[in-house]
């Protein structure tokens, strides 16, 4: 179990970790989560060893980390851009560790067997990184990381590098991988769609301070913050009944329908499509309200039924349930 | 503990310039420096600097089409032509001037050639006057020239210039407008590279010069070896840095204005 | 396009080559030339490098070429290198990158007379040492750590400070990293810097007429040679020179394209 707690980095003037504490659980996938500059890497290079925290301690299991030098400590790192060693073939990257470890040769060398098997690339140990494709040398890093068998893996962008469609298949592999070797991943990534699918709980960090620690549905369905909803996904604000706050709600939750044509929805404004976007598996309808402001509406594609264009009068509206009361200082965070 | 070494070796360094400074007296005057403005002086000053830019103008006008040639080829020709063309000039420069004083003397393979051939009648006078220097820095530096020359172009994306034909420029003013603008960096480099060394040069001037012809190197070595005078001999020695200065300045300045305009990268 | 210009421009390159390679070639045909002449050939003979290796004179300069090649090397490798990680990790100043560079563009005739200049003023007269080749081996460090300097520079750029985390993060201390990750990836710069330090010591002339005293080493011995006029055994000398200059300048590049692709 690792302890955050009160942990502060400050960079000349800049303060790149605020008086940050999180508990991240045994066998957790835990993402860290935030545009760049808000201080996720930060956070996670403390953990390695490489940057020290000004003020506050890193406890794992009980004992304080600071002061402990990276290559003392039972965590690893999977480096966002590999950091394979160019001049060893891809077994002997594998077994530095384990050599540093002061494993007799023999064992280290059917423990590399295995560390590569695992990540299905068993047959490639002759060769050099420089041979390999990105996925493959990704897998190499994480075998390095783990055949060392550390208590925590901590990743730094892992998915950043690879292609889209390597990613989607990726994403899938890293939690697998986690489950089966049943440790603690910490991940830092700005990509929210790689935390909501991989991690168990995520904290959305923001200029050094966390906003936000949560399972992903509980981020997604109940955003905290104007920034942790911006963040997650496209957030549709309306004002807010007690006037405080807006009303966040997601674009496949609201209704749409012709004017006038919703029943039995709680909350209706009136509006008019200005742009109708196809993406395949539903459609994306750009609407402006009466009071000018624009949201989004997301509907399943029918193949049937015909669909409302530009220039059509809709209405909009959402039930109590789907809406969230944020408060409205802030910034909204773009969503990619 | 690194950072005292490197700091200390150029400290070092720095002391030895100073050095060049004062007369043997060790006072400070100004008379040195009058007779640099003398007209003897002054003649192989700027002999030395004409030579120098002749020697320079004539490896831009062979490097550049040659730098041209290997950057247009395949990729993995192009190491190897560097190789060959970069080679000779690993070799010492004084055995490749000397071999120019074989090839270009009365009796020497290039009158034998030209007379030969009846061009001539008579051998010509190819050796100690102003062509043999311009030749001899000409052969010692185009490796120099060629270097820089090649990076640049290779660096070129060859869009730019099928953008510029397809503008309607002709293959010659495309180049003019586009190509050799934007391989402005390689361009002054190069030169730098054949220009400082040949101002300052002594051993082509002395071999291929026959005494007759000096340059600004042999006076600093006459003054210093045979005549003794030391601080006259440093006197020049600036007036050689200072000159380098001047075209290290542009140079400079070029670099930057070509990074602020996002032509050449770091 | 490229069809269209090739032509006169692959003359120009052509042209350029033989230019090149014509004088050296000459040299070396020459050597062999039992005429001594340059125009008319006499057949083939190997007599002038007999007389080049009883040239006692001429064996002892290169001897001490050899000498202070090696030795100004070997500092060259260890100052440049050093120098290198200097200015690569350590300082920020673009004044002092720029004045590690000065070595290499300054003429050297240049260095020649500032070397001589602050050895006179600090070892002749204050502490009475006269020249000798150690001078010359400092003289020809200067601007070899320049070039070592510059040539590992290159490599520490493109090497990828995330191994070295990743060594550490790995279990390896400060001084095992070193050993088995950056030393490996900087290794090859190391050599070619030694090798380019190496070669451009031997055939050096300027700064070691300068400051060799009394001491000669091969190029200021082939210089004297030369001032008195062409001789045959003088070709025979210059073939060696270039044979050795080039073999060593082969190897260099088999050992840098070895290594690295990029």
């Amino acid at each position: 179990m690792i302890q955050i707690d009160h942990v502060t980095k400050r960079f000349g003037d800049v303060t790149a970790v605020d008086d940050v504490s999180v508990v991240i659980r045994e066998n957790e996938f835990f993402a860290l989560l935030g545009p760049s500059g808000c201080g996720k890497t930060t956070l996670l290079r403390m953990l390695a060893g490489f940057e020290t925290p000004d003020d506050g301690a890193l406890l794992l299991d009980g004992s304080d980390l600071v002061g402990v030098k990276p290559y003392r400590r039972p965590l690893n790192m999977m480096f966002q851009s590999y950091a394979l060693f160019p001049h060893m073939t891809v077994e002997q990257n594998v077994m530095y560790g384990l050599k540093m470890a002061k494993v007799p040769k023999a064992e280290a060398r059917e423990r590399a067997a295995d560390a590569l098997a695992q990540v299905q690339l068993g047959h490639l140990g002759a060769r050099r990184p420089a041979q390999l494709s990105g996925g493959q040398r990704q897998r190499v890093a994480l075998a390095r990381a783990l055949v060392r068998r550390p208590r925590v893996l901590l990743l730094d962008e892992p998915l950043s590098a690879l292609d889209r469609q390597i990613r989607g298949e990726m994403q899938i592999e890293l939690k697998r991988l986690q489950h089966q070797v049943g440790i603690t991943f910490v991940v830092v990534t700005h990509d929210q769609e790689e935390a909501l699918t991989m991690a168990d709980r995520i904290a959305v960090m923001r200029d050094g301070r966390i906003e936000q620690i949560g399972a992903p549905d509980e981020l997604y369905e109940r955003p905290a913050t104007r920034f942790v909803a911006g963040f997650l996904g496209e957030a549709n604000e309306f004002p807010a009944p007690a006037g405080d706050g807006v009303v966040v709600v997601r674009p496949e939750k609201l209704h749409l329908a012709p004017r006038g044509g919703l029943r039995d929805v709680a909350t209706v404004h009136d509006g008019r499509v200005l742009e109708v976007v196809y993406l395949g598996t539903a459609r994306k309808y750009v609407v402006e309200l009466a009071d000018g402001k624009i949201v989004q509406v997301r509907v399943p594609a029918r193949w049937d039924g015909a669909p409302l264009t530009a220039g059509d009068d809709v209405s909009v509206g959402f039930d109590d349930a789907d809406g969230v009361v944020v408060a409205a200082e802030g910034p909204v965070a773009a969503h990619a | 503990m690194l950072l005292v070494v490197p700091v200390g070796l150029i400290l070092a360094y720095s002391l030895f310039r100073r050095g060049t400074y004062g007369g043997v007296v060790y006072e400070l005057n100004l008379d040195n420096f009058e007779r640099l403005f003398d007209p003897i002086y002054l003649d192989v000053v700027w002999f030395s600097v004409r030579v120098a830019v002749e020697a320079t103008a004539v490896s831009l006008l062979i490097g550049y089409p040659a730098a041209w040639f290997i950057a247009t080829r395949p990729r993995k020709w192009r190491t190897v032509l560097l190789v060959v063309v970069v080679l000779p000039f690993w070799t010492s420069l004084l055995i490749r001037t000397y071999a120019w004083m074989v090839l270009l003397n009365d009796q020497g393979l290039v009158n034998e050639a030209l007379t030969g051939i009846g061009i001539v009648d008579e051998p010509v006078k190819l050796l100690y006057n102003e062509f043999s220097i311009v030749l001899g820095l000409v052969y010692g530096y185009l490796p120099l020239m060629i270097l820089p020359l090649y990076a640049a172009i290779e660096r070129l994306s060859p869009e730019l210039r099928e953008a510029a034909t397809d503008l309607g420029a002709s293959g010659w003013r495309a180049f003019l407008t586009v190509t050799l603008p934007l391989t402005r960096t390689g361009v002054v480099a190069g030169c730098l590279f054949v220009f400082v060394p040949s101002l300052g040069n002594f051993i082509v001037p002395d071999l291929l010069g026959g005494g007759r012809q000096s340059m600004v190197g042999n006076l600093i070595q006459v003054q210093f070896l045979k005549a003794r005078d030391w601080p006259f001999g440093a006197t020049l020695a600036l007036a050689v840095i200072a000159l380098m200065t001047i075209v290290l300045v542009v140079q400079a300045r070029t670099m930057a204005r070509d990074r602020r305009e996002g032509v050449a990268d770091a | 396009m490229r069809s269209r210009r090739s032509w006169p421009v692959g003359l120009v390159f052509g042209a350029t080559v033989v230019f090149l390679y014509l004088p050296i070639a000459v040299l070396v045909v020459l050597s062999f030339n039992a005429s001594g002449l340059p125009t008319s050939w006499g057949g083939f003979t190997t007599g002038w490098y007999e007389q080049l290796a009883h040239n006692d004179a001429l064996l002892d300069s290169a001897l001490n070429t050899l000498i202070v090649a090696v030795w100004a090397t070997i500092i060259s490798v260890v100052l440049g290198t050093l120098l290198a990680f200097g200015l690569e990790r350590a300082v920020r100043s673009s004044g002092l990158d720029a004045v590690a560079y000065v070595p290499m563009v300054v003429p050297d005739i240049v260095l020649a007379i500032a070397l001589l200049s602050f050895y006179n003023l600090v070892f002749t007269q204050w502490l009475g040492v006269g020249l000798g080749l150690w001078s010359v081996i400092l003289g020809h460090a200067v601007f070899g750590i320049a070039f070592v300097a510059a040539i590992v520079r290159t490599r520490l750029r493109h090497f990828d400070d995330s191994t070295v985390e990743a060594s550490l993060d790995l279990g390896a201390n400060e001084l095992q990293t070193f050993r088995h990750v950056t030393l490996p990836a900087i290794a090859p710069g190391v050599v070619a810097g030694a090798l380019v330090a190496f070669t451009l010591s031997l055939d050096e002339f300027v700064i070691a007429f300068f400051t060799a005293g009394t001491t000669v080493t091969f190029p200021i011995q082939v210089y004297s040679m030369v001032r008195f006029g062409i001789t045959p055994e003088i070709n025979a000398a210059a073939t060696v020179v270039v044979g050795v200059s080039l073999v060593l300048m082969l190897v260099a590049l088999r050992l840098r394209g070895s290594e690295d692709p990029a």
